[in-house]
């Protein structure tokens, strides 16, 4: 009992802690920016638990979070139809094709994770911690735009502390309103090119996909329903041993290995 | 009741604040709707599947705990709550409690854009063409201005559930189930979001008010050949997505014991079965949204006109459309029960086969036909349409060439596949190729 005492404090406490954090947050930096602050640090956290987790599951986990707090980033911009696609493509797609690269592998705990020595983890860290620098520059000293035909001027994004009014008959107006229709007009007049392109090279790797997923035997006879588990009347266990597998007539992968999975 | 277009919830954030009566209604949705009427629905959905399933294998169904058994779901939630929670002592316990709770938000969150009646009527101006209407803002949480995209990607966060609760438990079984399911759901993902394709350019819109909005205009988008085949398709993809008869291969009992949540008891495993009923209930409220025009009533655009500022009206109006919405959606999910009780489960070459080489291909098809019926029929207002006597000409023109399109295109799929499976390829099952393959085997 007084362990169970003992939880309700410690919950009790730690939500009162949570809640003059937040209130401290809220009262000194204005609500947006106090959300703004929580989402970034929890980015953060989220980035360094994928960097150091030794499981790959616990990784991509880490992983599919920092996706998720990134799209909550594109909500604060106003972007909805960008955070919607980011949870769609980054969590939808590529963290379950992560989720069944782990699975096909031998590895399908994700636990042994290959841990080399330290000289083979350098290049990576410069190269990282290079990157790193390269992007503290350039958004630290970014100067703004001065202005042109079709632009206005605006201020350094460093310096930028509220979103500037937006005329809602401005083009920029109506992407903020419907981001998914000025999207697709500008994808289908001004960048139709690139758009096009793009199809085309991933139909190119569809293909490819495919034609490397495709077996070349084609004299192969296919194996379905109950000629899969068929085996050779001649063919008994000792088959096994003389290596003479391939020859065997019926014997595919699939005969092997219900023959070498039987218990003796 | 101002927020029309584009009145959505970051934007009212970056403006300094939404009003006390937005906050209240938010409040509502949340505390009542989301936490008390939703899985109280999952629950009688329960008690009506086990009636209903029972009346078609002939039995009673639960009929002791209140008066037709009404009290059953309540017991069940208290035997449920009570029983130990057990965690295997291999698994890995924070993803083994986190994947029910992943799955059960990404089903909550898909219900927050779905309009459940009509909601206010606004007098929207366009910021670009000036042109003006009138339109409904929807009975809608949240109404997003790319609502049905944000919809489909908090809906394939579930595939991540399930995965990680196969995974987590370290069993066979567990980890059999969740690649069957991950597999199923991301097939099955592609010919859904194709189904809606043509929705999204009949009404030209993500906003699932706004889509609602044009039916009641121009008519239900299942009145139209290619309407009709993405519905169907749409219907089929969506109870693949929710591991229903006949797609419920990654929970089959007979072979994989229950699959994904074979090591979960007590409530946790509730959590699955609330999830689940959940996206039951999600997947049917879409088809009666994208296809059946919301809470709109066919031929008609009747409560739309008497729909003024007045609260009278408001009430009246809602409390009809939200009756209409739920009688299609109940007749969708008692569509669902009676499949799973008519059908067997289909083997998984079928599974994968059927939403690779007949509903994706198909849908694909369906989309320029439902290009061409967009300019033949809906460029024009109904008003605008040529008529003889009582009869749209337009309309009929579109549905004859959209028509033999369809089934010219449903053909081609059919004989195509037939030739493709036909092929120097022993049919599964084909009895007389295998005692003759057997016979064979024999004599050599």
């Amino acid at each position: 009992m007084s362990g169970r005492l003992r939880l309700l404090v410690g919950i009790v406490v730690g939500l009162g802690i949570l809640a003059a954090v937040e209130l401290t947050l809220f009262l000194t930096l204005g609500p947006l920016r106090a959300l703004f602050v929580q989402i970034a640090g929890l980015g953060l956290l989220a980035a360094a638990g994928t960097v150091a987790s030794r499981n790959l599951v616990h990784a991509a986990l880490f992983l599919v979070a920092f996706f998720f707090l990134v799209a909550c980033l594109f909500v604060l911009l106003e972007a909805e139809f960008m955070a919607a696609m980011q949870v769609l493509v980054y969590i939808g797609a590529v963290a379950i094709l992560m989720m069944f690269g782990i699975m096909l592998t031998r590895n399908i705990q994700g636990d042994e994770t290959t841990a080399g020595h330290w000289i083979r983890r350098l290049p990576p860290a410069v190269v990282s911690l290079a990157l790193l620098g390269l992007l503290i520059y350039g958004i630290n000293d970014e100067k703004g735009h001065q202005g042109d035909r079709m632009t206005p001027a605006r201020p350094a994004w460093g310096r930028t502390v509220g979103r500037p009014a937006l005329d809602p008959a401005s083009p920029r107006g109506a992407a903020v309103e419907d981001m998914a229709k000025s999207l697709g007009v500008e994808m289908m007049t001004r960048w139709v090119v690139p758009f096009e392109v793009a199809g085309l090279l991933l139909t190119a790797a569809l293909v490819g996909a495919i034609a490397l997923a495709m077996s070349d035997k084609a004299d192969d006879t296919p194996r379905r329903g109950a000629l899969a588990t068929l085996r050779p009347v001649s063919a008994g266990p000792g088959d096994l041993g003389n290596g003479d597998l391939p020859h065997a007539p019926l014997q595919t992968t699939a005969t092997a290995t219900a023959t070498a999975s039987e218990p003796r | 009741m101002q927020s029309a277009t584009g009145g959505t919830f970051p934007t009212i954030w970056a403006q300094g604040g939404a009003s006390v009566s937005q906050w209240i209604a938010w409040a509502i949705w949340l505390l009542v709707v989301f936490a008390l009427v939703y899985p109280g629905i999952v629950a009688y959905m329960v008690w009506a599947e086990r009636k209903i399933a029972a009346r078609f294998q002939d039995r009673i169904g639960p009929n002791r705990v209140g008066p037709f058994g009404l009290l059953q779901p309540i017991a069940d939630f208290l035997k449920l709550i009570t029983k130990e929670d057990i965690v295997p002592r291999a698994a890995d316990r924070v993803v083994h409690l986190l994947a029910p709770v992943l799955l059960l938000i990404s089903s909550l969150l898909v219900l927050a854009v779905v309009p459940m009646g009509f909601g206010w009527r606004v007098h929207v101006v366009d910021p670009v063409t000036g042109a003006q209407r009138n339109m409904l803002t929807g009975l809608v949480p949240v109404d997003l201005p790319s609502g049905l995209l944000y919809l489909i990607a908090v809906s394939s966060m579930s595939a991540l559930g399930v995965f990680l609760a196969g995974w987590s438990s370290r069993n066979k079984y567990s980890l059999l189930g969740a690649m069957r399911a991950v597999a199923q759901l991301v097939s099955y993902e592609v010919p859904q979001v194709l189904a809606t394709v043509p929705v999204i350019l009949w009404a030209g819109s993500l906003s699932l008010p706004r889509i609602m909005d044009m039916q009641v205009e121009e008519g239900w988008f299942l009145f139209s050949p290619p309407g009709l085949v993405s519905f169907g398709i749409l219907l089929i993809a969506s109870i693949a997505e929710v591991n229903r008869t006949p797609f419920d291969l990654p929970e089959a009992e007979s072979e994989i014991i229950a699959g994904f949540h074979t090591e979960y008891s007590g409530m946790r495993f509730g959590l699955f079965f609330l999830a689940e009923y959940m996206n039951v209930f999600a997947v049917s409220c879409l088809a009666a949204l994208l296809f059946l025009g919301g809470g709109s009533l066919p031929f008609t655009s009747f409560p739309k006109g008497i729909l003024t500022d007045s609260p009278a009206s408001f009430v009246f109006v809602n409390a009809l459309t939200v009756g209409v919405f739920f009688s299609k959606v109940a007749f969708f999910i008692f569509l669902m029960f009676w499949i799973r009780a008519t059908l067997p489960r289909m083997r998984v070459d079928q599974l994968m086969g059927f939403a690779w080489k007949s509903l994706v291909p198909l849908s694909i098809l369906n989309l320029p036909i439902a290009a061409i019926w967009l300019e033949m029929v809906l460029r024009e207002p109904p008003a605008a349409h040529a008529s003889w006597m009582f009869l749209d000409l337009t309309w009929l023109a579109g549905v004859a060439v959209t028509g033999v399109l369809e089934v010219v295109s449903i053909w081609l799929v059919y004989t195509i596949n037939r030739a493709a499976s036909g092929a120097g390829v022993v049919a599964p099952g084909d009895g007389a190729a295998i005692a003759a393959r057997r016979r064979s085997l024999a004599a050599r």
